[in-house]
């Protein structure tokens, strides 16, 4: 009996394992249509025959000869083979193998994004090598990449193409933003984008790709839920609906919810302006209070898009709106939110005018407006709704742009095209607080750009640059030389650009050349001098990637940048300005500075097989070989720039020499996973406040020293729960509880930031397709 | 339930050809799950890299497949999207028993129909027809050229030079050091 029970078990292992792996084929091809070397699939399943707009099947058949080498036969390419062989767009805008790439890239699945249980984007990105987040003001969480800060405008952030930096200073703010359950894949340039881009790509660019219908001809609908110590960490909806036809699709969907960042202990300024109270009784500079039910970020972001043949229209709304944690009212609540109303449209038309030649119009145009609650400006707009016009701030964008992409054989390939924009504010000086005299309320840019691809058999070759005008400010132009390479299992890039970032009407509006002037009675400071030039940065890289087995990949870059002109968004002090308001008193201003720059590399290892993968990467940067600015380096607290004291010449603020990220995903069975991804975070520098007396005014920095820390999340899910389409899971980020904090990366006045701390998470997801007509013949 | 000896032995011997049915057909299943949209990627490279003579580069470009095969889809989104040689529009076709052989460029032969090589060969005769197949050894039967799979997985292709000179056909150096000579 016992011999009989063996074998039978031996019989159903044997099934279960024939079908398993045949069963697990099916399942996990349905998402990897975008890969290159893995195109099994059913006759009954082929439904997706136009790959989204980044992936283009004529691109599929554009590939050169020496891509052919490595074609796989059968589709059954490794699950390694099909991440390093997917193709990328954004690096040139044409379809490309990564490996070929001119850039360095990283792509984000939507597995990855799904196994880890992602709350949130920053989760996402903090595991992309050279990323880390840090603090900017009002509370807000910006990127930082290779050690430089970013989110001024210094890495261009597109949701499906489509550029989403906020117009007026060109930030980009984390944190309960952008709908992670929405995402179906993630390109991230982590170098400079300006020959193809612009302005806004001088350090790095994201295109977060959204789910379409060639992804789901369905329903979907998910609900993310976090639970920290005290009370609600978050709760987020999100809801999908496409539609495909022969030629035709359709897709909306919104993302809704509010998050916590933080339930701890937070130093906030009491703030006469929110508060009479704080006025009439002097109850100090501030105080620490919980950030629990405290810290909201409200977030309502949803897509439209309809395409058909080669036009498109869609229409992205996003409303985000977070609560400024640096200031409280006498009973130590943080009352005042501040956020932006955005709309951003486009339409685009792709004319295949020959086989060869594909130009594609398009057209943009996007309004934001500022949102604020309990301040001083929305008291005005509700307590004066007769002033309104002129209240009411608002900035336009209005784009016209045109790609041409030319084929001339199968060895060279030509992109090029023109992009105008122009930019209008509406009052948006009576946020001005020092200012006086007429700002810029629009300006308009143009711009001409090309890249020629050589696919030669020694290597392919990379040639373009991008030149911009502008009436504001000096021109900018921006070179590309990139050479790839690659020989069976190993590839190697060399990169050379020369990016920029030009100065936004915010920029210029607060920007400050060092000059003022006094007024007679010594009350005031006008004539504040303006002006900026664009930013530049040489930025040399070199990437060598090894595929060790079919499983195994290794890459490693090294990077060099050198920032000219850097804008700095910086806290401006002097004499003067101190006697006529204060001790504490100052400007914000734009400068642009000296030189600035970091080098160093990064390591990214990948272990990838059906069970799931194991991915680490060790990113590492250097300044003490660059030249340094006041505004980022560690130093000394001390107002007056000259007093200042290097303590550590080799880093910057806000930003770790050192990062370890891991992330690893196992599939204990075709549909039940675990996912446990952490971050070993190397010291980090930042100010914090030094209250120096029981006055308002009497507060004072003081450098402090973040030691190494680490975050541990984990996640299970279960996919096809009960019925076909649901999925659950459960999971828990900063086990340990080590509360990590984002710093300030420039001087300032802002003790750092508290993040979340542990979080018990919970999220359901349920898709469900619509099911296929069934033809009467 | 007891089983006796002979009953036992039986019984085993039907398990392990139970075992040994699954793991072929596991395997079977595998074997012929060919990436078409890899040969189609193929085949238009052909249509690109060997050279047919001047006077068939007329009208369209012809590409037949000689009966049912999951390629002959692929192939059809391939030419609504690509041009072919001196940039003539793509037709694929099933062929047909009426259907003259001499007038495709092309024509694609599936494992199916492995065995009618040597009659589809006579009826082509010299003729600039690229006859492509895909099971092992068809080179030699007379394919002109017939696509493998390596070892590690890689869709490879092997070239009947001699087959290629006596249709009147030339493929360039560059397509050629990708396969196979022979």
């Amino acid at each position: 009996m016992r011999s009989t029970t063996k074998v039978l078990i031996l019989i159903v292992f044997t099934f279960s394992l024939s079908t398993g792996i045949s069963q697990e084929d099916t399942t996990r091809q349905g998402e990897d249509f975008q890969y290159l070397f893995n195109q099994k699939k059913k006759k009954k399943d082929r439904e997706p025959k136009e790959i989204s707009d980044t992936l283009s099947l004529a691109d599929f058949y554009d590939m050169s000869l020496e891509e052919l080498e490595d074609l796989k036969a059968t589709g059954v390419s490794s699950e390694l083979e099909k991440y390093i062989n997917s193709l990328i767009s954004v690096s040139t805008q044409k379809s490309l193998p990564s490996r070929y790439s001119p850039n360095i890239v990283t792509l984000v699945t939507e597995e990855e994004i799904k196994s880890m249980g992602a709350r949130d984007l920053i989760e996402v990105l903090q595991l992309v090598p050279g990323f880390h987040f840090a603090q900017d003001n009002k509370g807000n969480v910006g990127l930082g990449i290779r050690g430089n800060w970013a989110a001024e405008g210094k890495v261009l952030i597109m949701i499906n193409g489509k550029e989403i930096n906020e117009h007026y200073t060109a930030h980009t703010y984390f944190g309960n933003h952008f709908p992670v359950d929405m995402i179906k894949r993630i390109e991230i340039v982590r170098g400079p984008g300006s020959a193809i881009y612009g302005g806004l790509a001088e350090f790095g660019v994201i295109n977060i790709v959204t789910k379409k219908p060639n992804d789901l001809n369905g329903l979907e609908f998910v609900l993310n839920q976090g639970q920290m110590g005290e009370g609600v960490g978050r709760g987020k909806f999100n809801f999908y609906v496409g539609k495909k036809w022969e030629r035709s699709d359709l897709n909306f969907w919104f993302a809704a919810g509010n998050s916590q960042r933080s339930n701890r202990q937070h130093y906030g300024f009491y703030d006469c302006s929110i508060d009479s109270i704080i006025c009439q009784d002097s109850i100090g500079v501030g105080a620490y209070a919980s950030l629990a039910g405290e810290s909201d970020i409200d977030n309502f972001m949803s897509n439209f898009e309809f395409n058909s043949g080669g036009f498109s229209v869609s229409s992205l709304l996003d409303y985000y709106g977070v609560t400024d944690v640096t200031v409280l009212d006498s009973r130590k609540r943080r009352p005042v939110k501040r956020g932006y109303f955005s709309s951003y449209n486009e339409i685009k038309q792709r004319f295949r005018i020959t086989p060869k030649l594909t130009i594609t119009p398009k057209i943009n145009f996007n309004i934001q407006t500022p949102v604020e609650e309990n301040t001083p400006y929305a008291e005005a707009l509700i307590n004066h709704p007769e002033f309104a016009d002129s209240l009411a701030i608002a900035t336009t964008r209005f784009r016209a742009r045109v790609d041409i992409n030319y084929n001339l054989n199968h060895r060279i390939n030509m992109l090029g095209g023109f992009d105008f924009y122009n930019d209008f504010a509406l009052n948006a000086d009576t946020i001005s607080q020092f200012y006086s005299g007429e700002p810029p309320d629009q300006y308009s840019s143009t711009a001409f750009y090309g890249e020629m691809i050589f696919k030669l058999p020694v290597f392919h070759l990379f040639a373009g640059a991008r030149f911009e005008t502008n009436a504001a400010y000096n021109s900018a132009f921006s070179p590309r030389i990139g050479i790839t390479k690659k020989f069976n299992k190993f590839h190697l890039k060399f990169l050379v650009t020369d990016a920029y970032r030009l100065p936004t009407l915010g920029n210029i509006y607060y920007s400050f050349d060092g000059t003022y002037d006094v007024a007679p009675d010594s009350s005031y400071v006008y004539n504040v001098g303006r002006g900026l030039n664009p930013e530049k940065t040489l930025v040399l890289e070199a990437e060598a990637g090894y595929q060790f087995s079919e499983k195994t990949f290794l890459t490693l870059n090294i990077f060099d940048m050198t920032i000219r002109d850097p804008i700095v968004y910086t806290f401006f002090q002097d004499e003067t300005i101190r006697d006529i308001y204060g001790y504490n008193s100052g400007l914000y201003v734009y400068q642009n500075f000296n030189k600035s720059g970091t080098r160093g590399f990064e390591l990214d290892f990948r272990f990838q097989d059906k069970w799931g993968f194991l991915n680490a990467n060790y990113s590492y940067y250097s300044v003490s070989s660059k030249p340094k600015i006041s505004a980022y380096t560690v130093s000394t607290f001390n107002r007056d720039p000259r007093e200042r004291e290097l303590v550590d010449d080799d880093v910057l603020l806000a930003f770790p020499q050192h990062r370890l990220n891991l992330n690893w995903l196992y599939y204990i069975t075709e549909d039940f996973s675990v996912n446990l991804n952490s971050s070993f975070i190397g010291s980090t520098y930042g100010y914090d406040i030094s209250i120096i007396g029981p006055g308002p005014w009497d507060v004072d920095g003081k450098l402090i020293k973040n030691r190494f820390t680490y975050l541990v999340n984990f996640y299970f899910r279960y996919q096809n729960l009960f019925t076909k389409g649901l999925a659950a899971g459960l999971g828990v980020n900063d086990v340990f509880n080590k509360g990590t904090s984002y710093m300030q990366p420039y001087f300032g006045v802002q003790p750092p930031l508290p993040g979340a701390s542990r979080e018990f998470k919970f999220i359901i997801e349920y898709k469900l397709p619509f099911k296929n007509k069934k033809r009467n013949n | 339930m007891f089983y006796t000896a002979s009953q036992y032995n039986l019984f085993v011997k039907k398990v392990i050809l139970l075992w040994i049915m699954a793991w072929f057909c596991c395997n079977a299943v595998m074997a012929q799950d060919v990436d078409y949209r890899a040969q189609s990627l193929y085949i238009y490279k052909f249509s690109k890299y060997v050279f047919w003579p001047e006077e068939t580069l007329q009208g369209e470009f012809k590409i037949g497949v000689y009966g049912n095969s999951p390629i002959l889809e692929e192939l059809q989104l391939m030419a609504s999207l690509k041009k072919g040689a001196n940039d003539l529009s793509i037709r694929v076709t099933e062929i047909t028993e009426e259907d003259d052989l001499t007038d495709y460029h092309i024509i694609y032969i599936p494992s199916s129909k492995s065995r009618q090589i040597r009659d589809l060969t006579e009826k082509v005769g010299t003729s600039p027809v690229l006859l492509v197949a895909e099971r092992e050894g068809l080179a030699t039967k007379g394919a002109t050229i017939n696509f493998l799979i390596t070892e590690n997985m890689v869709l490879k292709f092997e070239v009947n030079m001699s087959k290629m000179a006596d249709q009147n056909l030339k493929i360039s150096p560059e397509l050629l050091k990708l396969g196979y000579e022979i």
